[in-house]
């Protein structure tokens, strides 16, 4: 049996200290390689040349970088003797555009429709508001590909195919119940007493919620629509089926048309697979502190 | 009586609660359940989109039927079920050590935090791509690897062989879950009070039965959110396979969700294909409320 004596000050409990530092070293180092080694594989792929990749064993370490990849698909006009024709790179290039357009569409109406939702249920005690609760978690766990055959037959009907806005209405609509789920959770975490001061002193409800209740909700709105930028982002079901025409598909979808063609010009995918990375990416890290909260709150709840 | 007229009338602060769900709920009306019901009424016919001439006709419990019997169904259900055993098997065991490590305190924990969610915020597709470039037969960075350290002689072809392939996207798909376990986990140990800890080291208790008797037990819920979320997504797992193999070689990554995708819009079979989305939604939450029986005893039992 082990016991515990303090011996803090001995030498004993020094090399006993050493060695879990040392453990505890080499398993973050584990972590560490476990999350980063394939990024970054991705990313050194993107700044390789043909030859540096096109060998067995790969050059791991190319020196120097080649950014032409992204020049080329940023700026490039496909014409310098690459495998990309003009006509890819201009799909690219139009779907690169495509996914900041529809995710400020879903940004905009996807939290504000769950701040109003999730501050109802938050504070209001709702006639039938358990059953409600219950239909937004099962919103949550149903397999969209349920939904996509007949929402296919009825926006196909109504002519909505192939069209942005159609995207933007699905991925909102989508993402709600968890939106909702995740801002109903904010609002319970603030005091009910500033709102029943405002109240007191004459504001109507709904200036309870804009002027007071929304101006301290920033962080949570700030994650709910981190959030929903991100899910619409990385979407890739819905644009796959909902669009059909280069001029509207997103990024994520791009991306595998680019494997799907079975081209040869690694580093020119992979430089297209960091740029479609790179948003979510960057706003995971800047967000990260709000977006755990509510992410984790919401899930943990439920 | 007073007191059951008061029970019965809305009071004007709920109706104003109504007020502010109706938006949401009316999407959620429109674009989930209108959906979810036709979707269930058209698992009972058979549209003909490919020969409409034909009409619609019902055709009963045939759908079901036909999927239940069909034998490339039974092959997708065992891939899907391997996935899922994967996903629990390894995911559990590495998100659990994960969280236990970073929960721990050392230099640049934030960091190394942050570092951690990246493969979540990748988009499905990219990591498609990712892994394309890593189990690539010819000039994949895995056998770049292997041929460095002189393991191998010539390159082995991943994605090619049936036995391997599924097993490596099994991989890859755990991957990108291995965040949102570690991180629900990292929150549930937050709730874990740390006197349970000093109390077990002066009852002569060992890490390990701190562990498995204090932690383990506490930390249930959170592995049950995360048996379901595995299975969830083992049984809607999409991306990947669309990007990396197609459900080949020979149909050996043939999972449940990609072959609804191929019956509905490939095939065009949208009665079949509804009926096999219901099959699945019912057959993931049968699992879900399998799951949560099993850990209450469990967590009653220890």
């Amino acid at each position: 049996m082990t016991t515990y004596i303090k011996t803090s000050h001995s030498k004993w409990a020094g090399f006993k200290r050493f060695v879990s530092g040392f453990f505890l070293t080499i398993a973050v180092l584990v972590i560490l390689i476990f999350i980063l080694a394939p990024v970054a594989w991705l990313v050194i792929s993107s700044i390789s040349t043909q030859k540096d990749l096109l060998q067995m064993p790969p050059t791991w370490l190319p020196w120097p970088p080649d950014f032409s990849r992204y020049r080329e698909l940023l700026f490039g006009t496909g014409q310098s003797g690459s495998t990309l024709t003009d006509f890819t790179l201009k799909a690219f290039r139009y779907s690169l555009r495509n996914s900041p357009d529809h995710c400020q569409q879903c940004d905009c109406p996807g939290p504000v429709l769950g701040s109003l939702s999730g501050y109802a249920f938050a504070r209001i005690k709702l006639p039938m508001g358990d059953k409600l609760i219950y239909v937004l978690l099962i919103g949550q766990m149903i397999p969209v590909a349920v939904l996509l055959i007949p929402l296919y037959i009825t926006l196909g009907k109504l002519g909505m195919l192939d069209k942005l806005s159609t995207v933007v209405i699905l991925l909102v609509s989508i993402h709600l119940p968890f939106v909702i789920w995740m801002l109903r959770g904010y609002f319970q975490t603030l005091p009910a007493e500033m709102e029943e001061a405002a109240l007191v002193d004459g504001a109507s409800r709904l200036q309870v919620i804009f002027k007071v209740i929304l101006p301290v909700s920033l962080p949570g709105l700030f994650s709910a629509a981190a959030y929903t930028f991100m899910q619409s982002w990385n979407a890739f079901m819905i644009p796959l089926i909902f669009t059909s025409s280069d001029t509207v598909r997103s990024v994520t979808v791009a991306i595998a048309m680019f494997i799907g063609r079975n081209y040869t010009d690694y580093s020119l995918m992979c430089a297209a697979g960091v740029l479609a990375s790179l948003p979510p990416v960057l706003l995971a890290i800047f967000f990260q502190r709000y977006l755990l909260a509510g992410l984790t709150a919401g899930a943990v709840k439920g | 009586m007073q007191a059951s007229a008061q029970k019965r009338r809305i009071t004007s602060k709920q109706r104003f609660g109504l007020l502010l769900i109706a938006p949401s709920f009316l999407i959620i009306l429109g674009l989930m359940v209108y959906p979810l019901v036709y979707s269930l009424g058209i698992s009972f016919f058979n549209l003909h989109i490919t020969a409409p001439w034909l009409g619609t006709t019902f055709v009963g419990i045939k759908n079901y039927l036909s999927v239940i019997t069909d034998p490339d169904m039974h092959s997708a259900l065992w891939h899907t079920l391997f996935m899922a055993a994967v996903g629990i098997g390894l995911g559990i065991p590495i998100s659990l050590f994960f969280a236990l490590i970073l929960n721990r305190k050392f230099p640049l924990r934030g960091l190394v935090r942050g570092i951690l969610i990246i493969p979540w915020v990748i988009p499905g597709s990219v990591q498609g791509l990712l892994w394309s470039r890593i189990f690539d037969s010819h000039y994949g960075a895995l056998n770049g690897i292997l041929i460095q350290f002189g393991l191998i002689k010539e390159p082995i072809t991943w994605l090619l062989d049936p036995h391997r392939a599924l097993f490596l996207i099994a991989f890859a798909s755990l991957w990108g879950a291995i965040p949102m376990m570690t991180l629900l986990y990292l929150a549930g140990l937050q709730s874990v009070p740390a006197e349970l800890s000093d109390a077990c080291q002066v009852d002569g208790g060992t890490r390990w039965g701190y562990f498995r008797y204090i932690v383990f037990p506490l930390l249930l819920p959170i592995t049950l959110i995360n048996l379901i979320l595995r299975t969830i997504d083992a049984f809607t797992m999409f991306d990947l396979v669309y990007v990396l193999t197609g459900g080949g070689p020979a149909g050996a990554t043939q999972v449940t969700g990609y072959y609804l995708y191929e019956a509905a819009f490939t095939k065009m079979n949208y009665g079949y294909a509804s009926a096999l989305a219901w099959l699945i939604a019912v057959t993931v939450t049968l699992l879900a409320i399998f799951y949560s029986r099993f850990t209450r005893t469990e967590g009653t039992a220890s």
